[in-house]
């Protein structure tokens, strides 16, 4: 035998101060590899720490932050803003806001997702688009063309009514009726995904199982289908919650001119006045922040437990449930929803677009020679404005995108990959941006580069930055699921062939997460092109980009047609851009206002 | 060539997964590591390779030190030259068969052309030849293993290391792929380190086996050695001695268990205390309980379950002092071992082992 036995020792006298090795020593992983996660730390602390630090730091200052001061003489005297004029209202508002837009969300999405994953309704396949298509609108738009259908003095709805002989408004949007429902239609497509996906790939022998064991099917769905999607429901609800109750452009929209204040307007008309109190701006936008941190907590703890819907890997297919004589009735309140939420506003969106006149007493009058002119389009989309903002748009968001795919991946890689020091930290501060509204990281963002000594305000720069920030859970959590799902194994046997850790990376690693990468790139375009909030604080009027100019043009008043033709156009690219990376597979796991 | 482990620590937070393990694969010779799952055996192996890092000791691949835990030396896994077969094969969906198996030669900076000639020639030797084209996704289990045996042998290591190597495979292509690393491993006299807790795949691929328990070596020798005599009863156990009983006193060549007296051959060196570790196929069960036999130990017992084999019965005989026996024996001649059937048992003394619950190596158990 020429494999030679060598008798293992002893077990080690636990002698300390002896050479040996002792098991309290750790593992030499070599510092290279330790420091590998550091600059990368660094660089996501100070892109996302300094603005939520400015914020804080405002809250106990006398002064904001401005260049040549960072506003550092303390007080708490901005705390007051609190006892007073408006706060508990708005704070009130938005609580009743977001509670009723989840409720009704949740119910709009919950039945529609059941429909369409487990009924035998009629059209099927399309019920699935209708649950889905709402996304693709950026709630904004939809707010703007609900306040052209359903304003109170103008809004076409009721001018409808009036030349039906019913005078006085019919409906009103600027009111809590009206934000509630805008809200919850926008938002209803959230909870139709998750509680889709977690009806449609359950696992169908729970079900039967309960069959056999003497349950009729109405009672299987009550007694195992309800609460096995239960996490579901509550995970969507929860999330819901939060993007109404942060939501600014919608608020601003249909809220403000009700007369209804809610926290990131009341945010936003405090750092608006002259002169602007941003200090008091940054207690209530602390309040904000507490609330959502509280509320997406809980949100990641039902999330967290969701695996118990025990998805199997299998291709199943669940049982379908017989509608009998509902299955129409339940297509009809389907296309209603979407009626309401996609044809009615684009309609409304095509009419203001062709519309002459900016006001109409009835519809009577569009039969008037030359009430209609179509040239409109035409003029919008060749305007200096558009053409410009559209430039703008494209490339602060390719820009934001690709760097924001980059640092993801970065990050994702060291954090799932590496052995490095304070990568759980840099996952953490990552993921900090989806805690802080955009209201408030707008204005921490806008202070921060006001006071950097780089010459970035004023510039896209300073766009590709604030999207960089706002989007990095976003990246984040596309890059990781799919780096955490890549058996590592795949890489290491490339080093171990002989090749470089650097190597190894760009030849197996990246090309088998193209899929992944390319998705988290599409994703991140279409959030960066449809984000309204942030830039709104950032840009300058060399800087308008597309969702601003949109914006610009209809809360000033006077540019109506234009506003509702460039939507129209911002509204195809949206759906192109969000067609796409379903294409390849992205989720959307998206918070954008 | 040669691979030498010397004091081998890996301490995992609070956990030593690997404690002062030393370990030496002479030239051109296979060893494999055989444990449950958690002894440390697969972090061994991955610190050979460098994809884990070591809290101390010493690792050296022929002449050349590759790990120095007192000195700081580290070499990186790609400059080791050594090869891995993955437990997940690892084999890149993204690249076809050649491909893949021309990685390594293209690392090494051999030219595009060269390399794809000698991928085939090694694709050969794993006859998959013929399949070099394909994309590897479209691989089955077994094509996706002998393509990373052939990627690791491309790159002509200086060992090679498998992991599980045939734990994904089902039972009918493992027993065919057992055979095939064997004769690959000699024909090559590639050094190898296998890793596995079977221990059929264990006897089957080794020229020594190495037990691990709890982060050390516990027993080391040739797969006869190992077999016909377990270093311990928890080894015994491990290698499929189902009948392990606490001896309860010894007297002359003569022990007491539970309510049973044997007679045995051996006694265990050292202290005690012992246990009778007595493999199924060496419990003879007949049908009539008069039978003549010259077994020192003769038992009368009923079945309790019998399970119909093919070659063999595996029964569970209850013999009347109480004791509870496993046996696998041929199914007896006119006539067959059902549940409630009378029988006779017996046992040789030579096959009653007495040996202590764990060797002295197992460490902190022992203490516990």
């Amino acid at each position: 035998m020429t494999t030679t036995p060598v008798p293992t020792r002893p077990p080690a006298a636990p002698a300390p101060g002896v050479a040996s090795p002792s098991p309290r020593r750790r593992a030499t992983v070599p510092l290279r590899t330790r420091l590998l996660g550091l600059p990368l730390l660094a660089l996501v602390a100070f892109l996302v720490l300094v603005p939520a630090g400015f914020i804080l730091l405002a809250a106990f200052s006398s002064d904001v932050p401005r260049p040549g001061s960072t506003g550092l003489s303390f007080t708490f005297d901005n705390l007051r803003v609190v006892a007073a004029e408006g706060v508990t209202a708005a704070a009130l508002n938005s609580l009743v806001i977001a509670i009723g837009a989840t409720v009704l969300a949740s119910l709009i999405g919950g039945a529609l997702a059941f429909a369409a994953a487990r009924t035998n309704v009629r059209a099927r396949g399309f019920l699935y688009l209708i649950g889905l298509m709402p996304l693709f609108l950026p709630s904004y738009v939809g707010a703007l063309a609900w306040s052209i259908l359903a304003s109170p003095g103008a809004g076409l709805i009721n001018v409808g009514f009036r030349d039906l002989g019913i005078t006085g408004p019919v409906v009103d949007v600027y009111s809590y009726g009206g934000v509630i429902v805008v809200m919850a239609m926008y938002y209803a497509p959230y909870a139709f995904l998750m509680i889709h996906s977690s009806m449609a790939l359950m696992n169908p022998d729970l079900e039967d199982a309960a069959g056999v064991h003497g349950s009729p099917t109405w009672r299987a769905l009550r007694t195992v289908t309800l609460p096995l999607s239960l996490p579901a429901v509550l995970g969507s609800g929860l999330l819901i919650f939060v993007l109404v109750f942060e939501n600014f452009p919608v608020s601003q929209v249909l809220a403000t001119p009700g007369g209804i204040d809610t926290l990131p307007t009341f945010i936003y008309k405090l750092m608006n006045t002259t002169p602007s109190r941003g200090n008091e701006a940054a207690v209530v936008a602390i309040a904000l922040v507490a609330v959502v941190v509280l509320v997406t907590w809980l949100q990641r703890r039902f999330l967290a437990s969701r695996s118990f819907t025990t998805v199997s890997g299998k291709g199943v297919k669940p049982r379908t449930i017989a509608l009998g004589r509902w299955r129409t009735p339940v297509l009809l309140a389907a296309l209603a929803y979407f009626l309401l939420s996609i044809v009615l506003p684009l309609l409304a969106l095509l009419l203001s677009a062709v519309r002459s006149s900016p006001y109409m007493r009835s519809f009577a009058s569009l039969a008037d020679p030359g009430a209609i002119d179509v040239t409109s389009f035409a003029a919008a989309v060749t305007s200096d404005g558009f053409l410009g903002a559209t430039t703008n748009s494209v490339v602060v968001s390719v820009a934001a995108a690709a760097l924001g795919t980059a640092l993801a991946f970065a990050v994702a890689y060291v954090v799932y990959r590496t052995r490095s020091w304070g990568k759980g930290a840099l996952e953490g501060v990552s993921m900090v941006p989806l805690a802080i509204p955009h209201v408030v990281l707008g204005i921490g963002l806008l202070w921060t580069w006001l006071v950097m000594p780089l010459p970035v305000y004023g510039t896209l720069g300073v766009l590709i930055i604030g999207f960089l920030v706002v989007q990095m859970p976003q990246g984040f959590r596309g890059i990781a699921s799919s780096i955490r799902s890549l058996d590592r194994d795949l890489e290491d046997s490339a080093v171990m062939l002989g090749a470089r850790r650097v190597r190894a990376v760009t030849w197996i690693t990246l090309p088998l997460l193209r899929v992944a990468v390319l998705s988290t790139f599409l994703l991140l375009l279409m959030l960066s092109m449809r984000e309204l909030t942030v830039p709104l604080f950032l840009y300058t009027t060399d800087t308008e980009i597309l969702s601003i100019a949109i914006y610009d043009q209809f809360e000033n008043g006077g540019a109506l047609r234009e506003a509702s033709a460039t939507a129209l156009v911002y509204c195809a690219i949206m759906f192109l851009l969000s067609y796409l990376p379903r294409r390849f597979g992205a989720g959307s796991g998206g918070r954008h206002g | 060539m040669k691979v030498g482990v010397e004091a081998l620590e890996l301490v995992y937070g609070e956990h030593r997964a690997v404690k002062n393990l030393d370990l030496t694969i002479s030239d051109g010779k296979s060893v494999v590591l055989l444990g449950e799952s958690g002894c440390g055996k697969t972090s061994t192996m991955r610190c050979i390779a460098g994809l884990e890092a070591p809290s101390g000791g010493r690792i050296t691949i022929g002449d050349r030190i590759v790990y120095d835990g007192a000195r700081g030396v580290s070499v990186p896994p790609f400059r080791r030259n050594v090869g891995m077969v993955f437990q997940s094969y690892a084999v890149w969906p993204h690249m076809t068969v050649t491909d893949n198996v021309a990685f390594p030669l293209r690392m090494k900076g051999i030219s595009r052309t060269e390399s794809r000639r000698r991928a085939l020639a090694v694709l050969e030797v794993v006859g998959l030849a013929h399949l070099g084209s394909r994309g590897a996704s479209l691989l089955s289990g077994g094509q996706m293993q002998r393509v990373a045996l052939a990627r690791s042998m491309a790159m002509e290591p200086a060992v090679l290391l498998l992991d599980e190597p045939l734990s994904n495979l089902d039972a009918r292509l493992r027993d065919e792929l057992r055979v095939e690393l064997r004769r690959i491993q000699l024909e090559s006299g590639l050094t190898s380190l296998y890793v596995t807790h079977d221990q059929q795949e264990a006897l089957a691929l080794a020229d020594s086996i190495a037990i691990m328990q709890n982060g050390r070596i516990t027993q080391f020798g040739t797969p006869e050695e190992i077999y016909a005599r377990p270093a311990s009863a928890s080894i015994a156990r491990f290698l499929g001695v189902t009948n392990v009983f606490e001896v309860s006193a010894v007297d002359g060549h003569r022990v007491r268990l539970t309510g049973q007296e044997l007679a045995v051959d051996e006694l265990g060196d050292g202290e005690g205390p012992w246990h009778a570790c007595i493999r199924p196929e060496h419990v003879r069960v007949d049908l009539t309980t008069g039978a003549e036999s010259r077994a020192v130990n003769r038992l009368s017992g009923t079945v309790e379950v019998a399970v119909f084999q093919g070659a063999s019965i595996r029964c569970t005989v209850r013999t009347g002092s109480g004791m509870v026996l496993e046996a696998i024996c041929p199914p007896p001649p006119g006539g067959t071992l059902t549940a409630g059937t009378e029988v006779s048992v017996a046992i040789e003394a030579r096959d009653i082992h007495l040996l202590p619950e764990h060797t002295a190596e197992h460490g902190e158990v022992v203490a516990a």
